[in-house]
């Protein structure tokens, strides 16, 4: 049974790749009808993987194993999303467009900045026709100022972001996360915004415009950071694993090939039962670790005798007798080892949905519990691309069969097994 | 210093009871509050937030006003004290929680229960109210009395197995991004169930978690781990460089920046070295590029060296070819496209001074965010028990005696 949540409220889902579609993903899991746009000339790039025209045509099948499975998470980030294919540079494609506006309640898109604009399309115009709509725009660098027209991958956001100048090894260059970590992040920020808004308009009746420039969003995220720079004059560099205050804290070697436990001792008695816990109540006694600053001092020492204990543990014991202990550890778990953790299994994180190929795929549902409303699950996998033109453009705006016809034969709209466009 | 006077926030009129301490549950109400909600700030008398007294500190001065993170994440709130060990906690709790539409806390599963904060104890005095817990591992299941910390819920997590080199071991994401993935999605669902019970009259519990929030994010790259291969760390190499080696990260006369190439990039990328060894055919080919790397890398390193990253940067967008310059803090505070968007805001605070913080994620039309200095340490009991929750004046000062506030 699918989340009440949000239920009866209307989202057009206009964004591409991985950030806005988080958004908009969201949303859908909290049962808004959320309605993902393309057009067969600009299809979703974190989609289709399309980098020229020259890659098309694309065979159906070729379509649909690129929308279940491939490129950042397509599957993941589009269940529950109805496929809808109208080409906005058409003049007809915009009327349509427009009288879905009538009967929605949130846009989103991810543009580089003024192209709804030049389409006319922008919230000055939808908002006279649905001034209680909430339209939210995601340009990387904002829709002002000197990088406006600058082009930002989350890659390039996560350099210009502050993230990758602080991950690295103590002795080590910046390195990038192992995920597209702006991305998703930047997704939530739409999702709170959204949600503000929602709860805004459901007190005042009031629509809503926001601009999420990507850059910015990325950098509230270390606004701490920011602020020790402003205040200081300097700011915590690469420090590997350790903790920029508390000691000891690391990721220590386990039994088995690549196999890793993080422990960090954030007070004095944590120190202490973390000394007794692993054989070595002498440590404590020990001047050169008897208070935090005496242990960041020798923290090497520290981390080879902590190897010392680990080394003969599997990461899971290893953590489960820290724990124990009142001590924070945790298992370094690998992507499955993670999504199959009995924690995440036993809060029912993990679902499965059968496609309709017949395959069965793992979702992962909304992070939340709610207590008055079923949990969210997974409902129906990504859309191909119209797939949902009929219920669309049929039920909810009321075109006759042969009015779909002949927008899909002029190219108005398109579905997956539709003939691309020649260029 | 932003001068604009308030109009309203988007979330202007919503009460909020905050009792939330360290990074997630107070980026989750510092939102809140940047949003127009008022925030009231619930702290543990004596030392309130943990995050008071931990640095870094405002010039190394370890001082409870003084505190950078605190600083910065508990901006718009307003600040009351309560010694959560006092017989009187209880009952005070839940008087405040009538006065609010919703809750925000993170509290240790022993003092919660103590304290008996959750939607259950407070739905007949409040049933629209929402209860928004936010945990490391969650209310409930094996872990739940667990204790976190931002490197083991990147652990936990999945995050820490895909991030550093691979033949090394695996490296906590810098900064606290668990936490603050936390305080969004917290934000999140507590929003969610505000919307639902302004709908319905139906308050709820939410249980959020860090452990979920942070799987969460990684997407499809966690769930390809159970229907294809597993993730292993990359270091640098995934970046997407116009080699794919090396990391993608070069060096410049002023730090590192990541060159990475739009569908032909390549092409433009020549034109700005502008060098003829470059210029030719072969190198169209990237399968070409990858294999004479070394020889491309020779002749791109020195002009790389000798510019600025963000120069290199600029140039490059200028062409439309996509680049990422390693920034520093300081790189962040000077720059000018963000000046010019006037994204940090100048705020004056009594005992810390005066600096720039970052601004809002995000802007509504027509509407401000609301950025105010973070409140001293029990700054606003008297308005907040006596003006808001209506106490009166002598048994407010018999509560002050007694250090109960």
């Amino acid at each position: 049974m699918p989340s009440t949540m949000l239920s009866g409220l209307r989202v057009l889902d206009l964004s591409q790749v991985r950030a806005a579609p988080k958004t908009a993903r969201w949303l859908a899991d909290a049962g808004a009808e959320v309605i993902k746009l393309e057009s067969l000339k600009r299809p979703d790039r974190g989609q289709m993987k399309v980098s020229s025209a020259a890659d098309l045509p694309i065979p159906e099948q070729k379509q649909r194993e690129h929308n279940r499975t491939a490129g950042m998470g397509t599957d993941q980030l589009h269940r529950d999303k109805l496929g809808l294919s109208i080409d906005l540079t058409t003049d007809i494609g915009k009327e349509l467009f427009k009288r879905l506006i009538t009967i929605s309640d949130v846009v989103l898109e991810n543009f580089s900045a003024g192209v709804m604009d030049r389409l006319n399309l922008g919230y000055d115009t939808l908002s006279k026709i649905r001034p209680e709509l909430i339209m939210i725009s995601m340009p990387a660098f904002g829709s002002s100022g000197p990088y406006r027209d600058h082009v930002g991958y989350g890659w390039g956001l996560e350099h210009q972001g502050g993230i990758s100048a602080r991950t690295g090894y103590l002795d080590g260059p910046p390195l990038r996360t192992g995920t597209v970590t702006p991305d998703p992040l930047n997704g939530l920020h739409g999702a709170t915004a959204v949600m503000a808004a929602l709860v805004h308009r459901a007190q005042t009746g009031e629509g809503q415009f926001i601009e999420l420039a990507h850059w910015e969003s990325t950098l509230s995220l270390i606004g701490d950071w920011l602020l020790e720079q402003a205040f200081n004059d300097e700011s915590e560099a690469r420090i590997g694993n350790r903790h920029p205050i508390h000691a000891p804290q690391g990721c220590y070697r386990c039994i088995g090939n690549d196999e890793w436990v993080t422990i960090s001792v954030t007070n004095g008695n944590e120190w202490s039962a973390f000394c007794k816990t692993i054989g070595r109540p002498d440590l404590e006694a020990n001047e050169r670790f008897t208070n935090v600053s005496q242990r960041r001092a020798h923290h090497e020492e520290l981390d080879a005798i902590i190897s010392t204990w680990t080394s003969s543990r599997t990461k899971t014991e290893a953590m489960e007798i820290l724990q124990r202990a009142g001590v924070p550890a945790g298992a370094v778990l690998s992507n499955e080892e993670a999504l199959t953790q009995s924690q995440l299994t036993e809060r029912g994180f993990l679902t499965e949905v059968e496609h309709p190929d017949g395959v069965i795929h793992p979702y992962m549902n909304g992070p939340w519990k709610f207590s008055r409303v079923p949990p969210m699950s997974v409902e129906h996998p990504a859309p191909l691309l119209g797939e949902h033109n009929a219920y669309i453009l049929g039920d909810l705006l009321g075109l006759s069969e042969t009015e779909q016809r002949r927008l899909e034969t002029s190219g108005v709209t398109a579905n997956f097994s539709s003939k691309p466009p020649k260029e | 210093m932003n001068k604009k006077t308030h109009t309203s926030g988007p979330l202007t009129g919503v009460n909020v009871l905050d009792l939330t301490q360290g990074i997630a549950g107070p980026y989750c109400t510092k939102l809140l509050a940047g949003l127009g909600a008022n925030v009231i700030k619930v702290e543990a008398a004596p030392n309130g937030d943990s995050t008071r007294s931990l640095g870094p500190y405002v010039d190394g001065d370890a001082h409870l006003e003084k505190s950078i993170p605190f600083l910065y994440l508990n901006t718009g709130k307003r600040s009351s004290t309560l010694d959560l060990n006092s017989a009187e906690a209880p009952n005070l709790l839940r008087d405040l929680a009538a006065t609010v539409d919703l809750l925000v806390e993170d509290l240790d599963p022993k003092t919660r229960k103590q304290l008996e904060v959750s939607y259950d104890h407070y739905r007949e005095n409040c049933p629209s109210l929402v209860v928004a817990s936010v945990t490391h591992f969650g209310l409930t299941g094996p872990y739940a009395d667990y204790l976190g910390e931002e490197i083991v819920d990147q652990a936990l997590s999945g995050h820490m197995a895909i991030t550093g080199e691979p033949d090394r071991e695996p490296l906590r994401i810098g900064g606290d991004l668990s936490q603050y993935v936390t305080g969004q999605t917290a934000f999140v669902g507590a929003l969610m169930a505000l919307y639902h019970s302004m709908i319905t009259g139906e308050g709820q519990q939410v249980d959020c978690s860090a452990l979920e929030a942070s799987t969460d994010i990684l997407d499809g790259e966690a769930i390809l781990s159970l229907t294809q291969q597993p993730r292993v760390r990359w270091g640098n190499t995934t970046a997407d460089s116009f080699l794919r080696g090396r990391g993608g990260l070069y060096e410049t006369n002023d730090g590192w920046i990541a060159l990475g190439q739009v569908p032909g990039g390549w092409d433009m990328f020549v034109e700005m070295i502008d060098d003829d060894r470059l210029r030719v055919p072969e190198l169209a080919d990237r399968a070409t590029r990858i294999a004479r790397k070394d020889e491309i890398e020779s002749i791109v390193e020195p002009w790389l060296l000798a510019r600025s990253k963000i120069d290199i940067h600029e140039e490059s967008q200028r062409r439309r070819n996509v680049s990422g310059y390693v920034a520093l803090p300081e790189d962040i505070l000077s720059s000018r496209h963000l000046a010019e968007r006037e994204y940090f805001v100048d705020l004056d605070h009594p005992v810390a001074g005066s600096a720039p913080y970052a601004g809002a994620p995000y802007r509504f039309l027509g509407r401000d965010w609301y950025s105010e200095r973070a409140p001293l340490l029990g700054e606003h009991n008297r308005s907040i028990y006596v003006d808001h929750l209506g106490m009166s004046p002598a048994i407010y000062q018999q509560l002050l005696d007694s250090n109960v506030i």
